[in-house]
């Protein structure tokens, strides 16, 4: 056995662990469905490469048709995944006939001399000889690698911009690796006779690592740390293994060397022992993993997700400010006006004892009030820590509702109050108001039907809670979906980053409250937030 | 004979500075909602309306339809913040003469009342 060889044995258990975990994921998804299928094929072509590269020519021959065959599916599989990750549309015919060409060229490498019929020895082993189809193959693996390239940057470039800061990252991930993958059709140079040492097999795996940091870092939180200990388990297992081989290799040397003796049973002494000590081994290293070092990575991971979900966060955030800023624009021209208006009659008017004397009164007030909207943007967009503090909740709504003025007159929709006397409560009002506002914000994109109306009622409840229902006439939210409405991440809408009616829970819940939806199709939605009245 | 006009705006600035503006050659009445507007329509002859869009309670374009319903010949300038053709055009739909945008200045406002 090589080097080479058991680098390409090492790549290949390598790429089928992360497949695997990658399928385990989500095996519904066709994102995670496509990179299987590119590892699947990655590994049958590395692993029987690997075997080629230290047999017999013989032997070398078949192994080398076998791992071929699977090459041009990895092309193909490989060019799926990638517009399955930019879900690209219209791509049916593109991937029928591309696979088409996957199994047409799989089986001439299979059954015909058409790609090669010998191989050559190289100084790290056996490689095939390329003929014309080889040739074609290999140009064919040019063309759709530098369009794949094109394609991807250009995705990311246009998209970046307008992604949330997940998206973006998985983006630039899988940016990142389309951009090193073409570095492995070096394999193609020995067979086109460049007599290079073939080594894209440490291409592939930084490729197929790449994508899976970018497919798995995705779901992120507590699946993150699953896949990321079960990342580490599968490199151990190769290093283990790599290990192992090595060994075998040794000693069969040693003793063809020394003693003169090719053993079959020396090796299958060997294989045993490696069998029997493999599994403790690998537990006892497992352990060793989880108990010394694995407790800081669980805590990094914990920093780095929380570090991004206040990200997430603080852009659910930004996009309701995007809201509150349009609408914050109206406001502010109200007083813009009254200040142009006396601006433009002050010279005409200076020495009017009477004019200036409202002009002071009025532009005053106007630019405290340009002051005080100003402030009231500023306030919502500053993230900060809990603020318990008495406040009127009565208030806070009214101030929610005012803020959001310039939707309900661009949306027709009507509100309407009905407001019980409530004691002041212990609350963070900022928080509060984040609550109403994203529930009220999601009210008003749910309602596109004709009779558009939001119903606040606020009152106590049992004596013990004060009750503040939201109400609409949307399009409600069906059965399924309800359950799920406060997962993070959860959303229905094209635009939508499923935090905020996460966000709400979270706040409602550090206030020692609960939170109940009632929702009929077609009909709309009611959500109501019971706070502790003392 | 001079002509009246109510202006109805629930900004104080706002109707400040239509005063200041209108009253050396109109009769100027101020409501500071719809329902005030509503009564005055009623109760004295208007001919010139002046109205916000965004107004607490009753909006501009409610207010519109009863003043409509009230006086169906009623001559209403619509004053508002919005750039929103679609408010625009619902309010010239429901009767609106004419759509100003804030922040409007003496010129805009006399040369659209001085069209009417």
């Amino acid at each position: 056995m090589t080097w080479l060889s058991l680098l390409y044995l090492t790549s290949s258990l390598f790429v089928i662990s992360i497949g695997v975990l990658a399928l385990s994921n989500n095996y519904k998804s066709p994102i995670n469905r496509s990179f299987f299928i590119a590892s699947l094929s990655s590994f049958v072509w590395l692993f029987f490469y690997g075997l080629m590269v230290s047999s017999d020519l013989t032997k070398g021959l078949l192994f080398a048709k076998i791992g071929h065959a699977a090459v041009p599916f990895i092309q193909v599989s490989l060019l799926h995944y990638t517009l399955r990750v930019l879900s690209a549309r219209h791509v049916k015919i593109l991937l029928s006939f591309s696979y088409l060409y996957a199994i047409c060229m799989s089986l001439l490498a299979l059954f015909t001399p058409l790609h090669f019929s010998v191989l050559t020895r190289y100084w790290w082993g056996l490689y095939p000889k390329g003929n014309l189809l080889m040739y074609i193959e290999f140009v064919i693996c040019c063309i759709v690698s530098i369009a794949l390239i094109l394609f991807v940057s250009y995705n990311y470039f246009k998209n970046t911009k307008h992604l949330r800061a997940d998206e973006s990252n998985k983006l630039k991930y899988i940016t990142i690796s389309i951009a090193v993958l073409p570095l492995s059709t070096i394999d193609y140079l020995p067979k086109i006779g460049i007599g290079i040492v073939p080594l894209g097999a440490i291409f592939v795996m930084l490729f197929v690592s790449l994508n899976a940091y970018a497919i798995l870092k995705h779901r992120m939180f507590d699946i993150d740390i699953v896949i990321r200990k079960g990342l580490i388990y599968s490199l151990l297992v190769t290093t283990i293994t790599l290990v192992y081989l090595t060994f075998i290799f040794l000693l069969e040397n040693v003793f063809r060397d020394f003693v003169g003796y090719k053993s079959l049973p020396l090796t299958i002494f060997t294989v045993t022992f490696f069998i029997v000590i493999f599994q403790p081994l690998k537990n006892k290293i497992q352990y060793f993993v989880d108990k010394y070092f694995f407790q800081g990575s669980i805590d990094q991971l914990r920093q780095e997700n929380m570090k991004l979900l206040s990200e997430l966060q603080r852009s659910e955030k930004l996009k309701a400010v995007g809201t509150l800023a349009a609408g914050m624009a109206h406001e502010i021209k109200n007083p813009l006006t009254s200040i142009k208006v006396f601006t433009e009659y002050l010279p005409k008017n200076y020495q009017d004892k009477e004019f200036i004397n409202k002009f002071e009164r009025i532009v005053g007030s106007e630019v405290e009030k340009i002051n005080e909207i100003v402030g009231q943007l500023l306030d919502f967009a500053k993230p900060r820590p809990l603020e318990i503090k008495e406040s009127n909740v009565l208030k806070l709504m009214d101030e929610t509702l005012d803020l959001l003025n310039n939707e309900f007159i661009k949306h027709r929709i009507k509100i309407v109050r009905y407001y019980d006397i409530t004691p002041s409560l212990r609350i963070d009002p900022s928080q509060i108001k984040q609550v109403f506002l994203n529930i009220i914000l999601n009210a008003v994109e749910a309602m596109k039907n004709k009779d558009r109306m939001l119903k606040i009622n606020i009152g106590i409840s049992n004596n013990k809670s004060v009750a503040i229902s939201i109400k609409d006439t949307g399009c409600g939210i069906n059965k399924d979906d309800l359950v799920h409405i406060f997962d993070p991440f959860f959303t229905k809408k094209e635009s939508g980053t499923g935090l905020g009616l996460s966000v709400v829970h979270g706040i409602i819940e550090k206030h020692n409250g609960s939170i109940k939806v009632e929702s009929t199709e077609q009909e709309g939605t009611n959500i109501t937030i019971l706070l502790p009245a003392r | 004979m001079r002509k009246k006009i109510l202006i109805c705006d629930d900004e104080e600035g706002i109707r400040e500075s239509l005063k200041l503006i209108l009253e050396k050659d109109y009769d100027l009445v101020f409501a500071q909602n719809g329902d005030e507007a509503i009564h005055s329509m009623r109760t004295m002859p208007i001919d010139i309306t002046i109205l916000d869009i965004k107004m607490p309670r009753k909006d501009g374009l409610e207010t519109l339809k009863e003043l409509m319903k009230i006086n169906p010949k009623s001559r209403v300038i619509i004053a508002t913040g919005y750039k929103s053709v679609d408010i625009a055009k619902e309010a010239i739909n429901i009767g609106a003469i004419d759509y100003i945008v804030k922040p409007f200045d003496s010129k805009t406002i006399m040369k659209s009342i001085e069209k009417l």
